[in-house]
């Protein structure tokens, strides 16, 4: 990996110091977890009372509110979890796409991801697609210890996982970094990618090229293909691909609705420039530290 | 439609700038991105247009370009013929050698391009053509837009010793009237500076150095030919001229004679030929003007005329042998004379051509001192000059035409027998005459012998000038002659009084037939104006401009293409700002 690229990961790392990643109400079951939950466990953190209801373990019972307001109150502990989160990062070729910043905002944003999950106590692990999902050299260690990060393969995320014959961390947060440009239906991404998750992001960093296409007599190079058409692009071919940009998104929005998944979508260019994840804090995915 | 101004098309390299403008404005930009998923369906779309591949240019581009196409073609000056016809043109060709000076750019070839032109931008019209030799000659014509034109100036050899453009003018004015439009093409300038409406004057020579040959003659001498060359050198400095005398068709080494010519000055050279030496050529070293550099000099045959002596007084016979022997002319022989010198009048004419000389005696003679009346168009009297020379003869009169006479009396006289033969009578009686002591008497038998020796069959010479005249004497019992020239043609010709004469204006060898006989002659390209190229000029002078004529004939159309670009560059500015909104 060059090591331009590895500035990168270096960058999001210390920009996601700042960072947890929030943890899911309703994932992760049993004990000798590293985080405590938010919803009631077993460990010896307090958490609140509530009132008795049939069925509750008598030793949970509090016999001192009992004898003060003669109420049958049971006293509940934070649960203890083990959180686990899995990333997966798109590697074929439009996500090193040239003269644009889509890979370098696509490394900071995979290494802020994992240093503010890191933060929360997660278990991390770090794939890449290829031909399949692969884990790339130290994934394990820091970010920007992660070597062999290759991108420029011809396959997409959904081929990928197709040829993907393990699992991903049971009942563990899955976050996927792609521009999602792919043509299929992301259903079958998603219910795939989805299963045995408690907690899906996808989010999709685009460039700005992809948002606004430039004018003029313009030979369009496919980067994974390597197919090159000419068009002359005027307004009102820029207004058609935006149309059928707008409706891929919001195909992806219904997909992920249906799904429980959360989309978050950034500009490369922009993401580099300001680093601006409120919309990652506004879905509730990152807290401040 | 005709342009007047096609320079101006060269305007159309605007054209490939424009088009460079708008490739480099919409030069094809190669970018890569992300997917073609979202650029397939604008293939298929309805509202983008389907399967557009190709660069498409906007309909601006194609209206600018005809605007650049209007404008230029309302600059070159664009005429409408009217309804009147526009007149026929004569065109007269200067047919002289000195039109391909300086080739491969001769005035020939400058002046065929520039009727080309004229001719295909103009009008479609009858053109007749004039060949400007010494005489004026009719080509033929054609319509200026045929391909007969070319065919035509192909006739247009330029090998002509010189060219009457004035007769030539005179001709087509009196062949075509005044209503033609006249055009001349030649290398010199005209010696006024304004035409009339309808004429034009175009010259394309270029002064130039040359040095030619202007005389060349070859005469006939038993211990070899003697021959004259004169050399003129037209350059700006003295030349040391070599002249190469070549004997073709023999193994005779060529000579090379040195002549010192100063700047603008002739220079004369004889020299003398082995005997029995064929044909010569001598050439000059290569020049602005080849051809008069070189000329072929055939040998002249001798003619010896058959002189008879009869009947003479002992005197007389004395005087007319020694005089008859200086000429060199004559041999004396009593077998089919062609001249008989006797004293008496002939009772009985011999058959043949021989001419009779009658020397009579009067018994009783004066002595005439003058005045003397001499018929100086007759060959017989060239030179003579018999004022105070004592001529003795009696009054009677004399049969023919008198020659020359002493007050009425007549002393000399041609009478004309079996139509074209001579018996010239003379009266004169030595002893009281000092005509046989002037140079009178000798000079009198010359021209005899030289007119009889003329009217000998065949050709005087076997070399000539192109534009001489060549007159041929005809053998008994011809009554035409066949000449067959340098053009290969052959040319037939009726006699009158068995003699016709050939104006030879083409240079090159000639055959002449008559009956069995044949004769060879040559002519050569001779002549010192043709060959002063010094004073040759490039002018495009045109007749004086009658606008009635003009507007009679053309309709300026200039404002049609301005009008159709001011149309288009309306709805140029309708679309640019339409795009603009």
């Amino acid at each position: 990996m060059n090591n331009n690229y590895r500035e990168y990961l270096l960058k999001g790392e210390q920009l996601g110091t700042s960072f947890t990643l929030t943890v899911p109400d309703y994932i992760f079951n049993g004990g000798n977890g590293l985080k405590l939950s938010n919803r009631s466990g077993s460990s010896l953190d307090f958490m609140e009372h509530r009132d008795y209801m049939p069925g509750d373990d008598l030793r949970r019972l509090d016999w001192n509110v009992y004898a003060r307001t003669d109420r049958l109150a049971v006293k509940l502990y934070r649960e203890e979890v083990n959180p686990r989160m899995d990333m997966l990062i798109d590697g074929s070729s439009s996500m090193s796409l040239s003269g644009t910043a889509k890979l370098e905002a696509t490394l900071m944003m995979a290494a802020f991801l994992t240093t503010a999950a890191v933060n929360a106590s997660f278990t991390s692990k770090c794939w890449l697609t290829r031909d399949t999902v692969i884990a790339p050299m130290n994934q394990a260690a820091l970010p920007s210890n992660w070597g062999e990060l290759e991108f420029g393969s011809p396959a997409n995320p959904q081929q990928a996982l197709e040829n993907f014959y393990h699992r991903f961390q049971f009942h563990g947060i899955r976050i996927l970094i792609s521009d999602l440009i792919w043509n299929d239906k992301p259903e079958a991404f998603l219910s795939r990618f989805a299963q045995d998750s408690s907690m899906v992001i996808i989010i999709q960093i685009l460039a700005e090229r992809d948002l606004n296409p430039k004018e003029g007599n313009i030979k369009l190079v496919d980067s994974e293909t390597g197919e090159a058409k000419e068009f002359f692009i005027d307004a009102a071919r820029i207004s058609k691909y935006k149309e059928t940009l707008a409706a891929h998104r919001e195909n992806w929005n219904r997909a992920c609705r249906e799904y429980g998944a959360t989309l978050c979508t950034f500009t490369a260019e922009e993401l580099l420039a300001k680093w601006d994840v409120g919309e990652l804090m506004n879905k509730q995915i990152l807290t401040v530290k | 439609m005709f342009f007047v101004d096609k320079i101006l098309f060269a305007a159309f390299a605007a054209l490939p700038i424009l088009i460079l403008i708008y490739f480099l404005h919409r030069k094809v930009e190669r970018v890569e991105i992300s997917s073609l998923i979202f650029w397939e369906n604008q293939l298929k779309s309805v509202k983008s247009g389907t399967g557009i591949k190709a660069i498409p240019l906007p309909l601006r581009f194609f209206l600018e370009a005809l605007m650049i196409i209007l404008l230029v073609l309302a600059a070159a000056g664009p005429f409408l013929v009217t309804s009147e016809k526009v007149p026929a043109l004569t065109v007269i060709l200067d047919d002289s050698f000195s039109m391909r000076s300086g080739q491969p750019d001769a005035p020939r070839k400058q002046a065929e391009k520039k009727l080309l032109d004229m001719l295909s931008s103009g009008p479609t019209r009858k053109v007749q053509f004039i060949i400007a030799g010494p005489t004026p000659r009719l080509l033929d014509e054609a319509d200026s837009n045929s391909g007969k034109v070319k065919h035509l100036l192909e006739k247009w050899q330029c090998r002509q010793a010189s060219s009457d453009i004035d007769a030539a003018l005179l001709f087509a004015r009196r062949t075509f009237g005044n209503k033609n439009d006249i055009l001349i093409l030649t290398d010199r300038k005209p010696d006024f500076k304004e035409l009339p409406p309808g004429m034009n004057w175009f010259s394309f020579g270029r002064p130039r150095q040359n040095i030619a040959l202007i005389n060349a003659s070859r005469s006939f001498f038993p211990q070899g030919d003697k021959c004259l060359i004169e050399v003129v050198n037209y350059s700006v400095k003295n030349e040391s001229i070599p002249v190469r005398i070549e004997f073709p068709g023999t193994e005779e080494k060529p000579v090379i004679y040195m002549l010192e010519a100063a700047s603008g000055g002739k220079v004369k050279h004889i020299f003398r030929l082995p005997a029995g030496a064929g044909a010569i050529k001598v050439s000059l070293p290569e020049d602005q003007l080849k051809y008069d550099n070189s000329v072929t000099l055939l040998p002249e045959k001798r003619k010896l005329l058959r002189i008879e002596l009869s009947s003479l007084n002992p005197e007389v016979k004395k005087l007319l042998d020694k005089t008859l022997k200086l000429t060199g002319m004559v041999r004396f022989s009593k077998v089919d004379p062609h001249l008989i010198f006797s004293g008496v009048e002939p009772k009985e004419i011999q058959n043949g051509d021989a001419w009779y000389a009658i020397f009579l005696i009067p018994a009783k003679s004066q002595a005439y001192i003058g005045p003397y009346t001499v018929d100086r168009q007759h060959p017989l009297c060239y030179g003579l000059h018999p004022d105070g020379v004592i001529w003795g003869a009696d009054a009677g009169p004399l049969p023919g035409k008198a020659l020359i006479l002493a007050g009425n009396t007549p002393l000399v006289s041609d009478y004309l027998f079996r139509s074209d033969r001579h018996m010239v009578f003379f009266k004169f009686a030595p002893k009281n005459s000092s005509l046989q002591e002037s140079p009178n008497f000798p000079a009198m038998i010359f021209n005899l012998v030289d007119w009889r020796l003329k009217a000998l069959p065949g050709l005087a010479k076997s070399n000539y000038r192109a534009g001489e005249k060549v007159i041929f004497n005809a053998p008994p019992g011809i009554s035409r002659v066949t000449v067959n020239g340098p053009d290969n043609k052959n040319y037939s010709l009726g006699l009158a009084d068995r003699t016709c004469t050939l104006d030879v204006f083409l240079p090159g060898d000639y055959l002449l037939e008559a009956g069995k006989n044949k004769y060879e002659f040559r002519v050569n390209p001779l002549s010192a104006d043709e060959s002063d190229i010094r004073n040759c000029g490039s002018v495009m002078l045109e007749g004086e401009k009658n606008e009635n004529i003009y507007r009679k004939r053309f309709m300026n159309a200039g404002w049609i293409f301005l009008l159709a670009t001011l149309a288009i560059s309306a709805l140029h500015l309708y679309l640019t700002r339409r795009r603009s909104a």
